[in-house]
């Protein structure tokens, strides 16, 4: 439906009411991990036995 | 009907952003080695103590902030090309939402009444509604706003095109209400120009800011730079001139770095409405204020989550024809800072959400810093004064049967020459700017290259003089924010901004009594630093002058002048003239027809 036709279906008794044409905003997620955690994550992946070979250490 | 929106992958910044990055990241990490170099030959004459080294690194946080900054000055030197939209017919529908909170309805409504009529003279009959969405919680002023909206639909003639709706209550504050718009009434338009209740704008900016928003379909969201307009205090007309003047080079200066990553201040922009409810329905955040629940500046939220979705955020400085009004004295300008802080501390809890891009994070470390930076140096002077107190006497004789005395080398010029060259970050960005509008003419709306070149000194002598107060004001919100103080939302005052010297002194008695405190001490305990901390505790043990004096109506027009002043905008003129005509007094009659406002 085009934004003309929402406009023209919506209706509107009251002076300045607002249409009803409903737009849904799903929250978005924005906490992330917690700072320790993603610093434990990397520490394990940097430490891992395929990142140790890979600089010549390990194995 | 404008075109569906589409959402794009991420761009990755383009090789001109990534330069001005880099360029401006050495520029500053040399300023910040160098200063700290300086300080650790001029701190090491006594030997090198564990407290130098805490100078030191707080030196070196410190001049890295300065520097940064002065290096978005110096980028906003350098021209940046913005092709305006093709002047084509407007297809889309937008609507400009004008939130209100306990505002003065008569000078609110004006606002919108003007701004109609400066889009139907000037948008070229492009399809442009207004909203005006009230969080008002006092319920006489809501009253008022009913009334005032009916006489506003009555003088304008625009039944149809005038929205008027209030919240039974205000989640969320501002953010809230714009979702709250969009989650009733947003798919019925396809743009919203986001304003504040003191903002204004002309009909052929929001014209063009619906094209250029047409013209580019993975633009999310396109900010302006909104002038400071109708200030009359000293203070007041400093800051309209400071952000008429430079601020177009500093944002120019950001516009280069940002790509596609761009800042939204939360007013006088536009957004693409389907692009915005996808992104940037804001949650409450864990714990309790400050750190938790609504998130305060949405803003920045809102632009990172934009950018996140793939849309482009823009910040297009060359737009004219934008403008909001500011705080007329200090204590109003530490009010509003306090929000700010609040909100931009906050944001500390979102410097690890997922997949945002690192310049939305980078955006957000730079907002954090804005508010801490006076604690660095603030605990630089603390540090300097407590150095001072257990600096042992020199060894004139290190080596035992030494014949002459050794005399420690008097490292004094490096001192001077490391705060010579802290003041030159701070003023270098604003003399270049004068000798660029010299030279561009651009200074003639200024009253000329001397006029600018006096303003601009005035400006720096003042801000010199208040910055200690705003060091401490802002050092107080910071810790107020740590100890888990919630600053609220107070509204904004909009008066003439005339402080006595009792408001005055009733508003800044800490900030006296730590500047007599501080200069006492260091009088007592370290007499040699007196003279270096004059220009910080002379400011502080009179800032009740200061600030009364400063929040005076400035009498002197050709000081501070903007353009705006000598040739007052089409939209400013309407609205004073509808201000007038709305507060003639009851006794004459309302004998305006519709559409006579309009005449």
């Amino acid at each position: 439906m085009t934004v003309q036709k929402v406009f023209e279906q919506a209706e509107v008794k009251v002076l300045g009411q607002l249409p009803q044409a409903p737009l849904a905003m799903p929250k978005q997620l924005l906490e992330g991990p917690s700072l320790m955690r993603v610093m434990r994550r990397r520490l394990l992946r940097w430490m891992s036995p395929e990142s140790t070979a890979r600089i010549g250490l390990g194995r | 009907m404008a075109a569906r929106p589409r959402r794009a992958k991420p761009v990755p910044p383009s090789r001109g952003v990534r330069l001005a990055r880099v360029t401006a990241l050495v520029l500053a990490g040399l300023s910040g080695a160098g200063a700290t170099a300086l300080f650790l030959q001029f701190g090491a004459v006594d030997g090198l103590q564990e407290i130098d080294l805490l100078r030191a690194a707080l030196i070196l946080i410190s001049t890295l902030w300065l520097a940064w900054g002065a290096a978005g000055g110096l980028a906003g030197l350098f021209s940046r090309r913005i092709d305006p939209a093709p002047q084509v017919p407007i297809k889309g529908r937008t609507v400009v939402l004008v939130p209100v909170y306990n505002e003065d309805p008569v000078v609110t409504f004006a606002r919108v009444a003007a701004m109609l009529r400066s889009v139907d003279q000037d948008a070229g009959g492009a399809r442009i509604d207004f909203a005006i969405l009230s969080d008002t919680r006092n319920d006489k002023i809501a009253a008022r706003e009913s009334l005032w909206f009916e006489r506003l639909v009555r003088d304008s003639g625009a039944e149809g095109r005038l929205f008027y709706r209030r919240r039974v209550n205000n989640t969320g504050k501002k953010a809230g209400n714009v979702e709250d718009f969009i989650r009733t009434s947003g798919a019925a338009w396809d743009f919203a120009v986001i304003l504040d209740a003191d903002s204004l704008m002309e009909g052929t900016t929001i014209a063009e800011m619906i094209r250029r928003m047409e013209a580019s379909p993975n633009l999310g969201l396109l900010q302006t730079l909104p002038k400071v307009v109708r200030a009359r205090s000293r203070f007041g007309r400093a800051m309209q001139f400071s952000a008429s003047f430079y601020s177009p080079v500093f944002a120019r200066g950001l516009a280069h770095m940002q790509g596609q990553t761009g800042p939204f201040w939360g007013h006088n922009a536009i957004v693409r409405i389907r692009a915005f409810a996808e992104c940037c329905g804001l949650p409450q955040l864990s714990g309790k204020p400050p750190f938790g629940g609504h998130i305060l500046s949405h803003d920045y939220v809102e632009a990172a989550l934009l950018a996140r979705g793939g849309w482009e955020v823009r910040l297009d400085e060359d737009m004219e024809g934008s403008y909001e009004e500011g705080p007329e004295n200090i204590i109003d300008h530490a009010k509003r800072d306090r929000r700010w802080c609040q909100g931009n501390l906050q944001h500390a809890k979102l410097l690890l959400t997922p997949r945002l891009r690192a310049w939305s994070r980078f955006v957000f470390v730079q907002g954090i810093m804005a508010y801490i930076a006076p604690l660095f140096w603030g605990g630089f002077l603390a540090a300097s004064i407590a150095d001072a107190m257990v600096q042992h006497q020199p060894d004139y004789f290190p080596e035992p049967y030494q014949l002459f005395p050794v005399f420690p080398s008097d490292q004094t010029t490096k001192a001077i020459g490391l705060a010579i060259g802290i003041f030159g970050l701070l003023v270098l960005p604003k003399l270049l700017i004068v000798a660029q509008a010299a030279l561009n003419g651009r200074a003639r709306g200024f009253g000329g290259a001397w006029a600018a070149f006096w303003s601009t000194l005035s400006e720096l002598a003042l801000s010199s003089l208040i910055a200690p107060l705003m060091l401490m004001y802002q050092s107080r919100s910071v810790l107020q924010v740590l100890m888990g103080r919630d600053g609220g939302w107070p509204p904004n005052n909009r008066g003439d901004g005339r402080l006595s010297l009792a408001e005055a002194a009733a508003a800044s008695r800490f900030i006296v009594v730590t500047g007599v405190v501080g200069l006492f001490a260091t009088w007592h305990l370290a007499p040699a630093l007196v003279a270096w901390m004059l220009p910080v505790g002379l400011p502080m043990v009179f800032a009740p002058l200061i600030i009364a004096w400063t929040s005076q109506p400035s009498g002197n027009a050709r000081l501070f002048q903007t353009p705006t002043e000598v040739q007052v905008p089409g939209v400013l003129a309407q609205h004073d003239a509808i201000v007038a005509l709305w507060s003639a007094p009851p006794a004459a009659p309302p004998t305006a027809q519709p559409g006579d406002v309009f005449a």
